[in-house]
């Protein structure tokens, strides 16, 4: 009894600090924000940017779905040359901010195309390309996790596709449903895209509250529908992967599609993908930008701001990959729908909230922890999902056997537990690091005076700076995330 | 990783161990990092006392700060409060963010640009222009607002989004000068005349530089960064035989409960000293200066043979809150 509430005050302790008392502040401060939200919606430009971030949030959802699932399949299950390259030169669109291809794609396009961007369909193109990799990344991680026992024995009797269609690809359901909930998110509440198109949407709607008007009350009273959506999504996630799906195994073996005749088609995919979604808006926003000196004096006047992201994201990434590892098999009741309101809040209202909760002690407020507290308090979720993913797809009996020979709970752990989920643990830890790396609206609300971190260093200088500037700060952000995928995905 | 986890907490610690300095001032600025930090250094160097800054973005609309000013109003950790328009502060002013500080380097400073109890004072400002693409603009260039409603250009010509930053100033202004009635026929008629929407006058800037559109409406920073990188744009200065164009000041301010007072009233008579006002003329972003002794930035006259739009920055301001659910409808459309 003494270790179930010691267990649940840890879990509890980190969305209780990072998410329920910032907002419980929030909303103490604004009461009547909740009651009128009701009027939003007798608004018709409010409809019109929920009808609109709706079906950014749907057509995104299922196109960067065909996409990442597509190329999770080609690298993990046709023998590809360089398979292991494709597949990080495949995630590099994750570490680059959504805003940044916008300019890329209407720099690029001449202007009668680039008419196409401007609507909500232009705004779907941009941002499949941005989080594609969400569910390339966890597809792959659920793939390596089929059983190679099962699919080599079903190949004995049935052909590779139907192996692929009858097995392989239902026991990889958990990881594809959550990267298409996590993209839905993600565009859903997206603000710099759809805003840059010219494109109403919820989180412009917020901003406007925010900063035109200085509206902190209709601000958050605008944030409720994101949330109300987000809750939703959950109950529809839980309804489709109530039942556990697989069984662990090494990510070697299994299912190959072999046949010469695939690889030409799949290596066409992957290189076509990494055309149109790296190679040509990175070509709109860097073609201007070859000026080696600019780019040097930007960089080395950076060190201190990259070297304050990397202790940032890092922090922010390990608190919360191994909360989620350690609370995500069985949640308590609510506690995805806590972890959900920190995401889906935009992120003026959460820092807002940090502020007036943790503001009066000042050795947090005065220090980047701060900062990284609410890093945490909006990213967990996206840890805490993926770490629920990788529990249905782990087999317990493994954990069973070691617990019948009286192997103690922390030693099953740490010699069972871990060492399987220990790639699903470092694609938590990667979101979280890369999402924050490139988190620009904490990130300017609580940076602490003088100790920016590398993402407003990045937009703060930007402006009427020569292109090379943002161009180089920008390759030096990606970098850092480069850098953490290829250490921890090798 | 538990050696992973070690260093980064030491490095955590040694962050927020950092800067406990006593002489030491903090400014927050909304004025663009490239032209805000030279000054803010020089201001160091010569007196000794730490700056430590925090700057604003445009994807948050130059408007973040003033949120988190707002939310630290009880617990104020900003002392001095840089705006790049007397807009901001003015709203703050009316929040109870500020307190009256009355700088013996103000006295230089026109009244009209000068908050009359001493909340924010006006120093170096930028005005409204029109950028022009050379090579796409052969004949006549537009010289005026009124332009945008000629036919001839339907379609070719851009403003950032009239709810944020400079834009919103200015159309406030032209709703004083005006008149709702005329200055909502205005805008009616503009969106009729295919007017292009930008999210920032730096994309608007962006567009007529790389042929997009003829022309836009941006402020002078935002041209001369152009005309700098080498694009084939040319500026314009509208209305001069009109009503003139709107001039932006810079406006400082005193935080209510600054930690650091008396460097943060060092660091105002600073900036509103004539040597502050020639670093932002000899910048890139050519600011106009406010004291009559110090010569105006190359390409552009001195603040009295300017032709300016003669308006109340108080009355703008209380202008823009009204007109802002009008505007809101009005962006709607696009």
């Amino acid at each position: 009894m003494g270790l179930r509430v010691l267990k649940g005050g840890i879990a509890w302790s980190l969305p209780l600090g990072a998410i329920m008392v910032p907002l419980a502040g929030l909303f103490l401060s604004f009461p009547s924000a909740f009651s009128s939200m009701g009027d939003l919606f007798k608004e018709k430009d409010f409809l019109q940017a929920f009808s609109n971030s709706l079906q950014i949030g749907v057509f995104t959802s299922l196109f960067s779905t065909a996409l990442g699932l597509s190329l999770a399949l080609t690298v993990s299950k046709i023998a590809l040359p360089f398979r292991r390259t494709l597949g990080l030169v495949l995630t590099l669109p994750l570490f680059f901010l959504p805003y940044q291809f916008a300019l890329g794609w209407s720099y690029l396009l001449p202007n009668s195309l680039s008419k196409f961007l401007f609507s909500r369909a232009g705004v779907v193109f941009v941002l499949a390309g941005c989080f594609y990799p969400v569910v390339f990344w966890l597809t792959a991680a659920a793939l390596s996790s089929v059983a190679k026992e099962e699919e080599e024995s079903a190949l004995l009797l049935a052909s590779p596709l139907r192996v692929l269609t009858g097995i392989t690809l239902p026991r990889a359901r958990a990881g594809i449903m959550t990267g298409a909930l996590l993209v839905f998110l993600l565009s859903f509440s997206e603000l710099g895209v759809p805003t840059y198109f010219g494109i109403n949407s919820v989180s412009y709607q917020v901003l406007v509250r925010f900063s035109a008007f200085y509206n902190m009350k209709a601000g958050v009273a605008a944030s409720f529908p994101l949330l109300g959506v987000g809750i939703v999504i959950l109950v529809l996630e839980y309804t489709f992967l109530k039942r556990g799906t697989g069984f662990f195994s090494s990510s070697r073996g299994g299912l190959q599609f072999s046949s010469p005749g695939l690889k030409v088609p799949g290596l066409l995919l992957a290189l076509g993908i990494i055309f149109v979604y790296l190679f040509l808006p990175f070509l709109g926003l860097f073609r201007e930008a070859l000026d080696l000196k600019t780019s040097y004096i930007a960089l080395s006047r950076a060190g201190g701001s990259l070297l304050r992201t990397l202790l940032y994201s890092s922090a922010a990434g390990l608190v919360a990959a191994l909360w989620a590892m350690l609370f995500a098999r069985k949640p308590f009741p609510a506690y995805s729908l806590v972890l959900l309101l920190g995401f889906l809040m935009p992120p003026a209202s959460l820092a807002v909230g940090v502020m007036g909760s943790w503001g009066r002690l000042s050795f947090l407020y005065s220090s980047g922890i701060v900062l990284v507290f609410a890093l945490v308090g909006r990213y967990y979720f996206l840890a805490f999902k993926v770490m629920e993913a990788s529990y249905r797809h782990l087999d317990p009996s493994g954990e069973e056997a070691a617990v019948m020979a009286g192997a103690s709970s922390p030693k099953v752990f740490s010699k069972i537990t871990f060492p399987s989920l220990r790639r699903w643990a470092a694609v938590a830890f990667l979101l979280v690091f890369v999402f924050s790396s490139n988190e620009l609206g904490l990130s300017s609300m609580l940076y602490p005076p003088g100790g920016e971190p590398l993402v407003v260093r990045l937009y703060t200088l930007s402006v009427n700076n020569p292109p090379a500037v943002l161009s180089s700060l920008s390759l030096a952000n990606s970098f850092i995330s480069l850098l953490a995928v290829i250490l921890l995905l090798r | 990783m538990r050696r992973f986890a070690l260093l980064l907490l030491l490095g955590l610690v040694f962050l927020g161990c950092g800067g406990r300095e006593k002489r030491e001032v903090v400014v927050y600025t909304s004025t663009d990092q490239v032209f805000s930090e030279p000054v803010l250094k020089a201001f160091e160097e010569r007196t000794g006392i730490r700056v430590r800054m925090v700057f604003d973005t445009e994807e948050t609309k130059s408007t973040g700060l003033v949120n988190r000013l707002l939310a630290e109003k009880d617990r104020p950790r900003c002392d001095v409060f840089w705006s790049n328009d007397p807009l901001r502060v003015e709203i703050l002013r009316q929040k109870g963010v500020l307190q009256p500080y009355i700088s013996p380097n103000a006295a230089g400073i026109p009244s009209r640009f000068k908050d009359p109890q001493g909340f924010w004072t006006g120093f170096s400002g930028r005005i409204r222009v029109i950028l022009v693409n050379t090579e796409l603009v052969k004949g006549e260039y537009p010289r005026s607002v009124r332009d945008m409603l000629d036919e001839r250009w339907r379609g070719q010509f851009a403003l950032a989004n009239p709810l944020f930053g400079t834009t919103s100033f200015h159309i406030a202004a032209l709703f004083v000068l005006w008149g709702d009635e005329k200055a909502r026929e205005f805008l009616n008629r503009l969106k009729a005349n295919g007017l292009r929407l930008a999210s920032s006058n730096g994309e608007v800037a962006k567009w007529v530089a790389l042929g997009k559109v003829k022309f836009g409406f941006v402020d002078n920073d935002d041209a001369f960064s152009m005309m700098e990188q080498g694009y084939p744009v040319k500026m314009i200065i509208p209305d001069q035989d009109g009503e003139g164009t709107l001039f932006m000041p810079n406006a400082v301010a005193l935080i209510k409960g600054a930690p650091h007072p008396e460097e943060a009233k060092k660091m105002i008579d600073f900036l509103l000293s004539a040597q502050a006002e020639e670093m932002l003329a000899r910048a890139t972003c050519r600011q106009i200066p406010l004291h009559p002794g110090v010569e105006p930035p190359r390409g552009l006259p001195s603040i009295s043979s300017l032709k300016t739009m003669k308006v109340d920055y108080s009355e703008v301001g209380r202008k823009m809150e009204e007109i802002l659910p009008w505007l809101r409808e009005w962006v709607s459309g696009f």
